[in-house]
């Protein structure tokens, strides 16, 4: 993937010298999800299931809330829409279906990315940083990625590799709308709702009928996983797919989340139709 | 002597000791279960099939200061055991006992008092078990009557207005109170319990009928309620008239309303009429005769206040009948108003009724006279008044005003007596020049008859003319 994405740019400047493609800006822009989009081979198989999923979609319409009060006092965090790409179609509290997940995966989605659980390239090494879609200085992520549409990109904008040149910040709070956001190279690996391939997408769509509706969701699905990572990849002490201590979280926080005792709770479940004794919990 | 003291010594160490471990509090465990470990976890939300916005979050630091802080969520959360939780396991019964013991007799405390008075009551029907968070959606979208959870949600122990109060009344509870109960729990258990009924626990006037304004002031959902009025025979089912649905409007417009209205707390607040006694949850309709409303109770009902202590009395049986739901004062903008034929019954409704042919006749005659009658040139009839009286009674034409004031203003002044002076010679008299200036005259005429003076007012208006 990486070489690919070198051998574009050496033929894409090519060309540029010779004049030939204009549009070489928004080209050498584009994030790693843009580039596996476009790689992206539809078989008839995934193209029959996405024209089903079309087929059978029905709009959701959000209810007002109920007369009927609750009788506990909640403690839900704001729904704040972030700038994200998969939020033009999905909700920003995506996850319906499984009982048993539904209510800590769309927790986890208030301050973490869709990408970085469901972008998970094979053989490409993603480094994750806070991403402020609204604007807020987050240290580099934005900075990284203005350059980058300015095709001045920085060689040195790998947050891991030099992440000495990066101080850590602590955790955004939720109500910003900032989330832990996957990046490659210094760049984001994600495309933001604003992007011109957003937009492009989005046109496209309005004007395709379900047959070419059904090739566009396809095409931006193939790169994604439906399944998310484990609990364990993140909430561990080895081998964490985030690094906490950059991303800001102190000694304590780190270890709170390293041994989570949910995680371990949830590490029971063998399979989809399992019910445990919650007695287990504390165990 | 040594001996003495020490047993003195003794015996007061003794009784010290025993009452210090006597009355100790058994501490408890809010959260043995461990649902916090999830519950109190921010952002746990999903949409439900429905869309409705569905939250497992619950605020911890609320619910361990809220009047269930101290109740495990098992006690009302029986059946819960699994992960996934079964809708039906997290059903709870408002009426059930619950672990915590009342403080006074140490026995488990349970609302089932209450429960058995709500359901005998007008709201009855509403549910008291079966509750989930799960179905506020099939409560709201299928059941009339309200729900325990519909007026009650898990408020804070200490209303936080207060809490200053409290603070500093439970200093001195440690003092007063804590020779004898001693430690920690109890304290902080039991004696803030008992405190906070001192303090001010039950609600105010303003909070009742806020509670009862929530639903009796949406006329929306008013409007589709069935009334069932008690029968010997059988029971009476009618859909709510606009009596019903503008209580909340009527009961505004009263002197009890604008009392609290102005924080004057001798007003009357919905439930001080409606729920007078036993656990104020015993609302029947006005036609039951159990009713605190019913007319043969509403004396008894008024005369519980210091104000209407005289509704008893034979002689003040009318007071009794102030309407206190009175349409009639309603704003006539209301859209639900002029619907309501029962606004037929009133009295003033009746009275125009009775004078509406009286009305139409001397309205019709009056008007058919002036643009349909005969007319003589010249002369205008005026149908009501002086002027009409002195022509059609008295027989003669209405004096011009123009005229009148001219002639008034003709008339000179009386002369002022002439000082005596000393005779001069004899010169020949001035002629008069008004009336008024003549000498009087003869005392031997008499005075005229009645019907002389009408002739002669009749000549002399003839005269003028």
């Amino acid at each position: 993937m990486k070489n690919k994405r070198r051998a574009h740019r050496v033929l894409f400047s090519l060309l540029l010298s010779f004049g030939l493609i204009l549009p070489i800006k928004p080209l050498l822009a584009a994030s790693l999800y843009q580039d596996a989009v476009e790689q992206a081979q539809v078989s008839d198989k995934v193209l029959a299931q996405s024209l089903k999923q079309i087929k059978e979609h029905k709009e959701f319409l959000s209810a007002d809330p109920l007369s009927v009060p609750p009788f506990h006092k909640r403690a839900s965090l704001p729904k704040v829409k972030t700038k994200g790409f998969c939020t033009t179609c999905h909700l920003a509290l995506p996850h319906q279906k499984d009982v048993r997940s539904r209510t800590f995966m769309n927790m986890h989605a208030t301050y973490i990315a869709c990408e970085t659980c469901h972008f998970r390239p094979k053989g490409t090494s993603l480094n994750y940083a806070w991403l402020a879609y609204e604007g807020v200085n987050t240290g580099f992520p934005l900075t990284a990625r203005q350059s980058a549409q300015t095709s001045e990109k920085s060689a040195n904008s790998n947050p891991s590799s030099h992440s000495s040149q990066f101080k850590p910040r602590p955790p955004l709070a939720p109500q910003t709308g900032a989330r832990i956001a996957p990046f490659f190279e210094g760049d984001l690996a994600l495309e933001l709702k604003t992007s011109p391939f957003a937009k492009l997408i989005e046109q496209e769509w309005k004007s395709s009928d379900e047959n070419q509706k059904a090739q566009i969701k396809a095409r931006l699905h193939i790169p994604l996983k439906k399944e998310g990572p484990p609990c364990t990849q993140c909430h561990s002490s080895q081998h964490s797919m985030l690094d906490f201590g950059f991303l800001g979280a102190t000694p304590t926080r780190q270890k709170e989340i390293e041994t989570n005792i949910l995680v371990r709770f949830f590490d029971r479940f063998k399979d989809d139709d399992d019910t445990i004794r919650i007695d287990q919990l504390l165990q | 002597m040594q001996a003495r003291f020490l047993f003195i010594l003794l015996c007061n160490i003794l009784c010290i000791s025993g009452l210090s471990t006597s009355v100790h509090g058994i501490e408890r465990q809010p959260d043995p279960d461990g649902c916090f470990s999830c519950h109190a976890l921010e952002g746990l939300d999903y949409f439900d099939t429905t869309g409705v916005l569905r939250t497992a979050s619950i605020n911890k630091q609320h619910y361990y200061s809220s009047l269930h802080g101290s109740v495990p969520c098992k006690d009302c959360h029986r059946k819960i055991e699994h992960y996934p939780h079964k809708v039906e396991n997290g059903e709870v019964d408002c009426g059930e006992s619950c672990h915590v013991e009342e403080p006074s007799q140490g026995e488990p405390y349970s609302h089932q008092y209450v429960v058995k008075e709500y359901k005998n009551s007008v709201h009855g029907k509403g549910w008291s078990e079966d509750l989930t968070g799960g179905n506020r959606l099939e409560e709201a979208s299928h059941q009339q009557d309200p729900s325990c959870r519909q007026c009650h949600s898990n408020d804070l122990y200490i209303d936080p207005s207060q809490l200053p109060k409290f603070m500093k009344d439970f200093d001195h509870i440690d003092g007063e109170c804590g020779s004898c109960h001693q430690g920690e729990v109890w304290l902080g258990q039991f004696g803030g319990h008992i405190l906070r009924r001192f303090t001010g626990s039950r609600w105010n006037k303003h909070e009742h009928n806020k509670m009862c304004n929530t639903c009796h002031a949406d006329h929306a959902r008013m409007a589709e309620v069935v009334r069932e009025i008690p029968n010997k025979d059988k029971e009476i089912k009618e859909k709510a008239d606009a009596r019903f649905i503008l209580s909340s409007d009527s009961y505004a417009t009263t002197l009890h309303a604008r009392l609290l209205e102005t924080n004057v707390m001798e007003g009357a607040s919905c439930l001080d009429c409606h729920a007078t006694d036993g656990f104020r949850h015993g609302i029947l309709p006005d036609e039951d005769a159990g009713s605190s409303t019913h007319t043969d109770q509403l004396a008894d009902t008024c005369a519980q206040s210091a104000c209407h202590a005289y509704a008893t009395h034979p002689l003040n049986k009318p007071f009794v009948k102030t309407d206190l739901h009175d349409l009639d004062m309603v704003s006539v903008n209301n859209d639900l108003a002029p619907r309501d034929w029962s606004r037929l019954e009133s009295g003033w409704v009746k009275a125009f009724i009775a004078l509406l042919p009286i009305i139409i006749i001397l309205g019709g005659t009056s008007i058919w006279s002036r643009y349909f009658g005969e007319k003589k040139k010249g002369i205008v009839f005026s149908e009501i008044g002086g002027d009409a009286f002195q022509e059609n009674i008295i027989g003669r034409k209405p004096k011009k005003k123009k005229a009148t004031k001219k002639t008034s203003k003709a008339k000179p002044k009386p002369a002022p007596a002439p000082a005596p002076a000393p005779a001069p010679a004899p010169a020949p008299a001035p002629a008069p020049k008004s009336k008024s200036e003549l000498p009087p005259e003869p005392a031997e005429q008499t005075k005229p008859t009645p019907i002389q003076s009408a002739s002669a007012i009749h000549k002399g208006d003839e005269n003028e003319k």
